[in-house]
């Protein structure tokens, strides 16, 4: 995959520099990480600490005004972003 | 809607991803409650916003409602399955990922028989996985707000096999959908309330051809627009191919007030979605015992119903369909008709007065269903008439007593005496002389006016078969 084609995806604009940094930095994690090799044992079928689940149980939510402040910028009751394409919804 | 029409032998071929809102109390990895309504951002909390050094946990009652889903829709519950991560980024979500399931989903297999015109069809059911759902955002024209109580609302995303070939299919696919998780009681399935939602994938091809490119349109959110969405995008990809333009792989929207659709994005490769494994997750690991437990909490569903009320009560397969149709109702009129004798007389009058006033009532019934039972007995044995039956439902909607005691007391008990109805055709007779006049001349019509002067002088409380008898035997001889 293309640096520049990561960097965009992550949302990152990239000086020639640093893509030029980044690039070897990242070609020697991927290095470090294909050194790696199947170890030929069989993985456990079960995680040894099994599930873990929660009760559905309603426990109180933040306070609504020190959620506000925690974000850049709000509008009234909202968090505000820069106005966004109404058409990018995912889920 | 009209039926749908071939054009130039191309088929469609449908597949729908299906959201559906689990009806838990808390969110999917947090305790934030999920009650629909709320004031904005006042059901978040670090977990749901994604703050660095949160950690989420399962809320195992998601998993136990997705299985109910599962097993209700006839799927395969995966005794291992895992949760991963979905990134993106979009303002709806703060953690810029989406946690949701993608090799190894909770439900796989299944699928749904949907009666249409030309018989039943089989529409298979590829997978089912569990997700969160996104925040809601509002655009004005400084920019853009966003409200994260519905971060982290657990999801249930039904993927179908592209089994599905006419507006008519998806259409009657969704409500079979709807009402089979409506049986289970998972979720609400309000699509106005956006706990329901629709994505159409559509391609066009030849019959026996491969499968052209397909394009999605994400977030219908009524039965009508599925089935408005899908024509115009059947009709735009044919048009297309016949001017010799490629089919893009794309996102489009459907817009209402024009009835076409527009394209929004093009389709981002799966793997630009960087699924990985959830490493704040540990897999999830079921017993075939657990499994079990949940399908024997499941209610009898409408297939199952529907196929005992023609066997046992020897109902048409459209009034059975009908009753089967909501848990609600087909509770109810099963309760009708272990209390009465006649079953029959039950149903017509629970598919036209009992109907009609849910239809005006907003799916509730407020009266008792042994009190129509009771109704159906007193039509059958003649102690009332059709007509007073209907009032006597009408007036137990609004205030339900004893059915005989409303009769009772509004002297609606029927007259099936014989001096007493040749009295009644008598005084009808012998109070519109004109009327009998021109019937003597030949005008038929003007036997049923002198029936209604008689059912007229006693307040429609007459045996309208005896009444009838004596009013031909009158005017006939």
């Amino acid at each position: 995959m293309k640096i520049r084609q990561v960097a965009e995806l992550a949302k990152l604009k990239l000086e020639p520099a640093q893509e030029e940094r980044m690039e070897a930095e990242l070609g020697r994690i991927l290095q470090f990480v294909q050194q790696m090799q199947p170890s030929g044992a069989t993985p456990p079928a079960e995680m040894p600490c099994g599930n873990v689940l929660r009760a559905d149980e309603v426990l109180p939510s933040m306070d609504r005004e020190t959620l506000l402040s925690l974000s850049p910028a709000r509008t009234k009751e909202y968090m505000a972003v820069p106005r966004t394409l109404a058409e990018e919804g995912e889920a | 809607m009209a039926e749908w029409k071939m054009i130039d032998g191309y088929e469609m071929i449908i597949g729908l991803e299906v959201h559906v809102e689990l009806k838990t109390r808390t969110k999917i990895f947090c305790s934030c409650s999920t009650t629909y309504g709320a004031a904005p951002n006042t059901q978040c909390c670090p977990v749901c916003m994604g703050y660095p050094g949160t950690l989420p946990v399962l809320n195992g009652e998601v998993v136990h409602y997705a299985a109910l889903a599962g097993l209700a829709l006839g799927c395969d519950i995966a005794l291992y399955s895992k949760q991963d991560r979905k990134n993106y980024f979009y303002p709806d979500l703060p953690k810029a990922y989406q946690i949701s399931q993608f090799d190894l989903p909770l439900c796989l297999g299944g699928g749904l028989d949907v009666e249409m015109p030309a018989g039943v069809k089989h529409i298979g059911i590829t997978r089912i996985h569990i997700e969160e759902d996104a925040g809601k955002l509002i655009h004005d024209e400084r920019g853009t707000l966003i409200d994260c109580n519905r971060c982290g609302v657990p999801l249930i995303e039904i993927v179908s096999e592209p089994d599905i070939r006419t507006p008519q299919e998806a259409a009657a696919y969704l409500r079979k959908l709807r009402t089979v998780i409506l049986y289970t009681g998972v979720s609400d399935c309000r699509m106005n309330e956006g706990s329901l939602r629709c994505d159409v994938n559509l391609s066009i091809r030849k019959p026996g051809e491969p499968l052209g490119t397909r394009t999605e349109m994400k977030n219908l959110n009524s039965f009508q627009s599925v089935q408005r969405a899908i024509e115009a995008e059947y009709i735009r990809q044919v048009e297309a191919v016949r001017r010799g333009e490629a089919i893009l792989q794309e996102t489009r929207r459907f817009d209402q007030a024009t009835g076409l659709t527009y394209a929004m994005r093009r389709k981002e490769n799966a793997h630009d979605y960087r699924y990985f494994p959830e490493p704040d997750l540990p897999p999830l690991v079921l017993t075939s015992e657990q499994i079990g437990a949940w399908r024997s909490e499941l209610p009898a569903l409408p297939d199952e119903r529907k196929a005992a009320y023609v066997r046992d009560y020897g109902l048409t397969s459209y009034a059975a369909e009908q009753i089967s149709s909501s848990k609600v109702v087909a509770d109810w009129f099963e309760e009708a008709a272990a209390s009465t004798h006649a079953v029959k007389t039950l149903v017509n009058l629970m598919t036209t007065e009992v109907f009609r006033l849910m239809a005006a009532d907003d799916e509730l019934i407020p009266m008792s269903a042994l009190h129509l039972a009771k109704i159906a007995d007193m039509l059958q044995e003649g102690e009332i008439n059709g007509g007073t039956a209907k009032r006597t439902i009408a007036a137990l909607w609004l205030h339900d007593e004893d059915p005989s005691a409303f009769v009772e007391r509004s002297g609606l008990k029927q007259i099936n005496d014989v001096a007493e109805l040749t009295l009644l055709v008598r005084r009808a007779i012998d109070e519109n002389p004109a009327m009998v006049e021109k019937y003597r001349k030949g005008k038929e019509t003007m036997k049923k006016a002198l029936m209604g002067a008689a059912m007229g002088l006693c307040g429609g409380r007459a045996n309208p078969v005896k009444l009838q008898r004596l009013m031909d035997q009158a005017l006939d001889n």
